[in-house]
């Protein structure tokens, strides 16, 4: 009994399979078809669907499509009350803010900052004390506490944005969290310090440009309808510029690049200011009707499950570019619910039935801040606990067939040795983490900027599908240089359609990797399990 | 390499649909067995839905149904049979409203008052045309060598305008033509066509409610608004029109009245004759041009005969947005013809999923604007974009189907115009079904009124797939009691939509019906042939030339 567990245990950590089970793989993998993913991206990138808005015509036919696609094969209906979706209590909400010193002028929405209301309220004010945070951070587990115990209850508390490891590399590496850097967890972390009003510093080098945040806050937000009071009490946030953070802290007599350069160090405690800021907002508030969409492959042992998942939104119909309003989201992620599609059809049709149960999802509201996968999280369909699994595709390798492949996360968990086996199969070598691709998908954090991330968080083992690193045979970089002129010129640009070169071959070559994966962790003896070292761990 | 990757994908793929009997079933049994209700109502509940807008032609709700066909067939890996390459067929439309001013011209000018004396439209593509010419009786305007019947014969027709009555001497003599069963060469539309093969610039009918089938309010309705067609190219016939009762006797009475030429046109040898008199017409138009497209996919043949091809249809096309009803402004069109799109794209799912390719090959199409005048296979007919016309053994349309539940009987308008009608018998028998003979269609001329039709005008041999009445578990007449309630109620309403109670078993056995009938087209040694004595007869045999 003992050894023969021993031996399963052995089986799945080293990767080799039964020979049964490589043979169902293998069928899977072969009925992953290039034209089922050619005809899924066509209809779900073509201008008909309108960019795929959330809320909006072209995101319900897109996701009344996945649906007919789900029912035609016979899958079960896994969206609660028999139906295939799930609603995603969205609320969206305009602000309009307004920050200035208390005796002096008002700095300009927009350029300066931009400000919102986190909680339910439909307008606030704080007046109060300004303390400088540093970047805002308490990671014990980097022996990192940006707060010390500076007291900033009912304080207006101002974080840089970003980690110290944004300018000193020996910070923050991974395995460490990495959403560190981001607005939210600076506002979550002021809130649980008492804070009345929090903002965050932007300053270069950072994600995004000051614009694209300006005018993401300038337009409507939606959030999850229990997202607007996770606030606590936090009344006001938002964000200032580089420019107008520097002036208002030079008015309390210090200044941004020495307070900047002191955050960097070990040891940093929080800097009261003698400066007193004024900050209110007023919202307009709107429900955003959207659902993710869910089917399920009954498994032999139905109790628990794996997930294989993509976003099927986008950005709809917006600003024109040459002539072109249409955000088609071709790659981004036609192409990925295209590969859910093609996976679920692949298992249909090869006759599998696993020992898990495998839920397909198509998420909604993932531009808007993964909240399709959020609202799957707080109201799951099996238990997390018994979710061994979840795979994400965003973003599907249509560009050109790569010699590597390589999966963000699944390093973390006993999913490394699946996806290894997997990708070995389909004659692919692993990306080396050094690689140009890798560095850059780190540096752009893809990690935490899709649906998985709800999961890990949730404490679920995930892997997302990402690109690999050599074209052919080309040099290495050539895989990024590839995604980086995607990046540069077509990602959430109208220009992510179905003109560019789309090669539908290499498309179909990675997702049978995660075909694969996906039966394996199906069938595999034990849950997936987040290795020792790893970040992330399930819930007790 | 890739051919080979095919196979096993298509053997995988085989294994989970198909019991491991197959190899000895008959290649049709495999296909109807392969029919998946599954399927059906997928397709049927995305192409029902309100977010489909009721499928208009140039509307995005169209567009968004086209394009899902042609994901299906992509996904099905099927041939491409559009222009250049696609899945799109052209249907390049153009839709006029007419300003007509006319005039008869005889021993003195008599102004004709557009709407209470006449409706009149251009044939040409143009937005001003106009025409003088002289009028001649030509009775029917007939010319049916089967009923040894030529209302032309002797008459020079060629840059005049000819005044002809509509339906069949059959209307008031059972013992020509098909008596009151409604034959092509009654419709308006066979009128037009003749009398433009005759040379005619100019064509009146004589609008009675009795030969018309409907009033005059019917006319104007019909005739004054924009009217849609497909783009052609400018033949003899410039104009033409409809002339009231009250007008049409005025104008007959110097050559004995309408009565008596009535009569006189009813007679085997009847002659016709110039009336001494001219029409002097001008129609302006308001065009606009749009397009629209048939959606069509091949699964090609295997041997001498795949240049062949059998068609499966149905259009996808309904009625838009529209007149709100009761708050409802979405005509859905769930039966009609969502139903259609989805069997035909059953059908070819069920193909591919059994993996038969039969000796000729089978041709899935989706046709565009049938509601708007069968414009999308009237296009496909007259501009065939893969396979030329001689090589289309066959057309089965399916327009509506049976969601009310099984049935013992089936049916189909055209069974007895060619040997189709026995190879649908047939394949209906290995379903357990009889073939019943809707009279009631044939009398209102349903066999002229869907995608079918196109194809057998230019000598297809065609048929439409019809509802049995005949409900199992149902008492007798319930059958009709939902026939005459959908037509009262549904049918061309926002209520055409997707009933809780609606079931996809009686669409699942007419759908093992087409796919066996086509399987015995596409298998059997020789095409189709016209009944002798059919009014397509001429056609087909034109067509093979």
């Amino acid at each position: 009994m003992m050894r023969s567990a021993l031996l399963w245990l052995g089986v799945a950590l080293c990767g080799a399979a039964p020979v049964a089970s490589q043979r169902s793989e293998d069928a899977v993998a072969r009925a992953v078809r290039a034209g089922a993913l050619r005809a899924h991206v066509e209809f779900l990138a073509s201008d008909a669907l309108e960019g795929r808005g959330t809320g909006a015509r072209g995101g319900d036919l897109a996701a009344k499509y996945i649906a007919a696609q789900f029912a035609r094969l016979g899958l079960e209906p896994a969206g609660g009350d028999g139906t295939w979706f799930q609603r995603i209590p969205l609320r969206g909400r305009r602000f309009t803010s307004s920050l200035a010193a208390v005796g002096g002028p008002a700095l300009e929405a927009g350029s300066d900052f931009v400000g919102y209301l986190p909680g339910h309220d439909d307008s606030a004010s704080v007046t109060g004390d300004v303390v400088f945070v540093g970047y805002g951070i308490m990671a014990p587990e980097a022996g990192w506490d940006d707060y010390h115990d500076t007291d900033v209850r009912g304080k207006i508390v101002l974080a840089l944005a970003g980690t110290p490891g944004d300018r000193d590399s020996s910070f923050f590496r991974r395995p460490a969290r990495t959403d560190y850097g981001g607005r939210q967890y600076k506002v979550d972390e002021a809130a649980r310090h008492g804070a009345a009003a929090a903002f965050v510093i932007y300053r270069p080098p950072y994600l995004a440009t000051w614009s694209a945040i300006a005018d993401a806050w300038l337009g409507e937000q939606i959030r999850l309808e229990s997202g607007w009071t996770v606030g606590g009490p936090v009344q006001v946030a938002g964000w200032i510029n580089e420019p107008a953070a520097g002036r208002l802290i030079r008015q309390s007599g210090d200044s941004l690049d020495r307070l900047a350069a002191a955050a960097l160090r070990p040891g940093f405690a929080a800097v009261p200011l003698q400066l007193r800021l004024v900050a209110s907002a007023l919202a307009r508030t709107r429900t955003v009707p959207t659902v993710n969409v869910l089917a399920r492959l009954p498994g032999r042992r139905p109790a628990e499950a794996v997930l294989l998942g993509a976003h099927y939104d986008h950005l709809g119909i917006g600003r024109p570019v040459n002539g072109d309003s249409i955000y088609n989201g071709a790659l981004d992620n036609a192409s990925g619910t295209a590969g859910m599609l093609a996976v679920a059809e692949a298992f249909v049709t090869s006759g599998v039935r696993p020992r898990r149960s495998v839920l397909f999802a198509a998420f909604g509201a993932e531009e808007a801040g993964l909240l399709g996968s959020a609202a799957f999280i707080a109201r799951p369909m099996v238990p997390l606990a018994q979710l061994s699994a979840m795979l994400n595709l965003d973003g599907l390798n249509l560009l050109a067939d790569t010699r590597d492949i390589a999966s963000l996360g699944a390093d973390l968990s006993s999913l490394d040795g699946l996806f290894r086996r997997a990708a070995a199969a389909e004659g692919y070598a692993i990306t080396p983490p050094d690689s140009p691709i890798m560095q850059e998908a780190q540096a752009q954090d893809f990690f935490n900027r899709s649906d998985q991330a709800s999961f890990v968080h949730a404490g679920v083992p995930v892997a997302y599908l990402s690109f690999g690193d050599r074209i052919g045979a080309a040099p290495a970089g050539s895989g990024k240089a590839a995604l980086d002129d995607y990046m540069a010129h077509r990602y959430h640009q109208p220009s992510d359609d179905l003109h560019q070169p789309l090669d539908f071959e290499a498309g179909t070559h990675s997702v049978r990797v995660f075909a694969r994966m996906l039966l394996a962790a199906a069938d595999a003896p034990a849950r997936a399990q987040w290795k020792k070292d790893s970040p992330y761990q399930r819930p007790n | 390499m890739r051919i080979a990757a095919l196979v096993v994908a298509i053997v995988v793929s085989l294994s989970s649909y198909v019991p491991p009997a197959a190899s000895q079933q008959a290649a049709a049994t495999r296909v109807a067995n392969a029919v998946s209700a599954d399927v059906m109502r997928a397709h049927e509940e995305f192409l029902s839905d309100d977010a489909l807008e009721g499928r208009a032609p140039g509307t995005r709700g169209g567009l968004v149904a086209a394009r899902y066909v042609a994901a299906q067939f992509e996904r099905l890996e099927l041939t491409p049979a559009g222009d250049s390459g696609t899945y799109y067929h052209d249907v390049p439309i153009i839709s006029l409203t007419p300003s007509p001013q006319a005039s008869i011209v005889g021993e003195t000018e008599t102004p004709l008052e557009f709407k209470r004396d006449y409706v009149l439209w251009s044939m040409h593509d143009d937005s001003l045309v106009s025409v003088a010419g002289d009028l001649v009786f030509a009775g029917y305007g007939i010319v049916a060598p089967e009923y040894n019947w030529n209302d032309y014969a002797g008459l020079d027709v060629k840059g005049k305008v000819v005044v002809v009555l509509v339906n069949t001497p059959g209307l008031h003599d059972s013992t020509l033509f098909k008596g009151r069963v409604l034959t092509y060469y009654g419709r308006w539309t066979y009128k037009i066509e003749e009398a433009e093969r005759r040379g005619a610039a100019g064509i009146l009918m004589v609008h009675t409610p009795e030969s018309a089938t409907y009033g005059w309010a019917t006319v104007t309705g019909s005739w004054t608004g924009r009217q849609t067609r497909v783009l052609r190219k400018p033949g003899p016939l410039i104009v033409a029109g409809w002339l009231s009762q009250e007008a049409s006797e005025r104008l007959l009475q110097p050559a004995g009245g309408l009565a008596s030429l009535t009569d006189a046109a009813g007679h085997p040898g009847f002659k016709g004759a110039p009336l001494k008199a001219r029409l002097g017409a001008t129609v302006r138009s308001a065009v606009q041009r749009s397009e629209t497209y048939n959606v069509v996919a091949r699964l090609p043949g295997r041997g001498p005969k795949a240049g062949e091809a059998v068609i499966i249809g149905g259009h996808y096309d309904h009625l838009g947005i529209s007149l709100p009803v009761k708050g409802d402004s979405i005509y859905n069109g769930a039966l009609d013809n969502a139903s259609g799109t989805a069997a035909m794209l059953t059908a070819a799912e069920a193909f591919v999923r059994s993996g038969v390719h039969p000796p000729r090959s089978i041709i899935f199409m989706a046709f565009a604007a049938e509601e708007s005048g069968l414009l999308g296979s009237t296009a496909y007919a007259a501009r065939p974009p893969t396979v030329p016309l001689k090589d289309i053994a066959a057309v089965l349309n399916m327009d509506v189907m049976n969601l009310w539940g099984k049935t013992r009987d089936i049916a189909a308008v055209g069974m007895e115009q060619s040997s189709l009608g026995k190879l649908f018998t047939a394949a209906a028998k290995q379903e357990g079904l009889r073939v019943t003979i809707n009279q009631d269609a044939l009398i209102k001329g349903a066999f002229f009124r869907s995608d079918h039709f196109p194809f057998a005008r230019a000598g297809v041999p065609a048929l439409s797939l019809e509802k049995g009445l005949d409900f199992v578990g149902r008492p007798a007449g319930w059958g009709q009691q939902q026939e005459d309630d959908y037509t009262a109620n549904r049918y061309h309403q926002p209520s055409d939509e997707l009933l809780p109670w609606y079931t996809y078993d009686g669409a699942v056995q007419q759908d093992r019906v087409i796919v066996r009938t086509a399987m015995a087209v596409a298998e059997s040694p020789a095409q189709p042939t016209w009944t002798k004595g059919s009014e397509f007869e001429a056609a087909g045999r034109d067509r093979l030339k």
